[in-house]
């Protein structure tokens, strides 16, 4: 459908992509915000779309992925969790390693 | 920091620039000795240097030692420059000010790889107080220990203990109408399949108060947004991403109304301390 295309080109144009409410200057949830917060520590480029913008995103994303939560992060086109999961991939040194190789921002 | 750099800017050459880190050196407050802990230490740094942070007012006020007077030096540096920071603040500093500084030339490269891993253990430590406060400015203080990564277990864990057992008793589930059906559905449920060594549910719903998905359901009971975490045998050799489909698919009915955040800590016995 139109939507799982609009998810398959969101998570090819960028090495690291994030569905969440808001937008990365201003989250509109706190899982999303500790989420950005997270990924602008390792200073990757990251493309994001809000899903309160767009409520056919937000459920196709959710069906997507078979995840029921916002926000969804994406590394290198793969599912990789929520904030939960970036959070503790953070913590255990996980999250550098499968960053390597994505574009910094500048 | 601003001034800081703009102090070291004035400064005319490198070498009463580098005078000047020493005499930095001398300002720092006293460390606590408890405090020299690996956890505090600056990984990459030919000296040993230690850093701690505090919150105040939503503010980070660092202390740091070191056994070297150049490294105090620095260390000061930072801890004059980033105090009195948000914890967001510090997160979103690039390291620019490191160069603006002017001391590369005073410094050798290790020194100067040390200084920036010094600004980035800071940043971890501000990242890592950023998000107890997200996650965990409730009233429940067991649930920001517990989200704030698994070395909260041990110190949290009588309290927690404590709880799980007086609901593990089947006396959640009262046989008049409960004022908190999904918690208790959701907790029926985790013990149903998971067989937990520990369980915690915890209502967040009122701090999330004011965005969309609090108001609005028929049978609306205020139950939208969960702290759940389980240490369950369940989750052996499954990856974090497996353990939470898991809890999920147990959760669907719960998922599709009115939960729609869960915010969940999935741990295996052995990882939990418990084994």
């Amino acid at each position: 459908a139109g939507v799982e295309g609009i998810i398959e080109q969101d998570i090819a144009s960028h090495d690291v992509f994030i569905y969440m409410k808001g937008v990365p200057q201003a989250p509109m949830c706190g899982f999303s915000n500790m989420a950005c917060a997270i990924l602008n520590l390792y200073g990757v480029e990251y493309g994001s779309r809000n899903v309160l913008a767009d409520p056919d995103v937000r459920e196709g994303v959710k069906k997507f992925t078979a995840w029921p939560t916002i926000p969804q992060i994406f590394i290198k086109g793969e599912f990789v969790g929520g904030s939960d999961i970036l959070h503790e991939m953070h913590q255990k040194g996980e999250l550098k390693k499968a960053l390597e190789g994505c574009k910094t921002e500048e | 920091m601003k001034t800081l750099v703009q102090a070291f800017q004035a400064v005319p050459d490198p070498m009463a620039r580098y005078k000047q880190l020493l005499f930095f050196a001398t300002k720092l407050q006293p460390f606590p000795v408890e405090e020299h802990t690996e956890e505090n230490k600056v990984k990459g740094c030919v000296s040993q240097v230690w850093v701690i942070a505090e919150l105040r007012d939503d503010k980070i006020y660092w202390k740091a030692d070191s056994d070297s007077q150049l490294t105090k030096g620095l260390a000061a540096l930072l801890v004059q420059g980033l105090s009195g920071c948000t914890p967001q603040e510090i997160v979103r500093m690039p390291p620019d000010f490191i160069a603006q500084l002017g001391l590369q030339q005073s410094l050798t490269p290790s020194r100067n790889n040390g200084f920036l891993n010094m600004f980035k253990l800071m940043q971890k430590k501000a990242l890592d107080m950023y998000m107890q406060q997200q996650a965990g400015s409730d009233s429940e203080g067991m649930a920001a220990s517990a989200s704030s990564g698994g070395d909260g277990a041990a110190g949290a864990g009588t309290a927690e203990q404590q709880q799980g057992s007086s609901n593990g008793n089947g006396n959640g589930n009262n046989s008049e109408a409960s004022a908190t059906p999904v918690a208790d559905s959701i907790q029926r449920k985790l013990r149903e399949e998971l067989q937990p060594l520990r369980l915690e549910v915890v209502d967040n719903s009122h701090q999330h108060a004011g965005h969309g998905g609090y108001r609005g359901s028929a049978t609306y009971s205020g139950e939208t947004h969960f702290n759940v975490e389980v240490v369950s045998a369940r989750f052996e050799g499954l990856t974090s991403i497996k353990r939470h489909r898991l809890v999920y698919q147990i959760l669907d009915d719960e998922l599709r109304s009115p939960v729609h955040a869960l915010s969940l800590i999935t741990k295996t016995p052995a990882e939990a301390g418990m084994a």
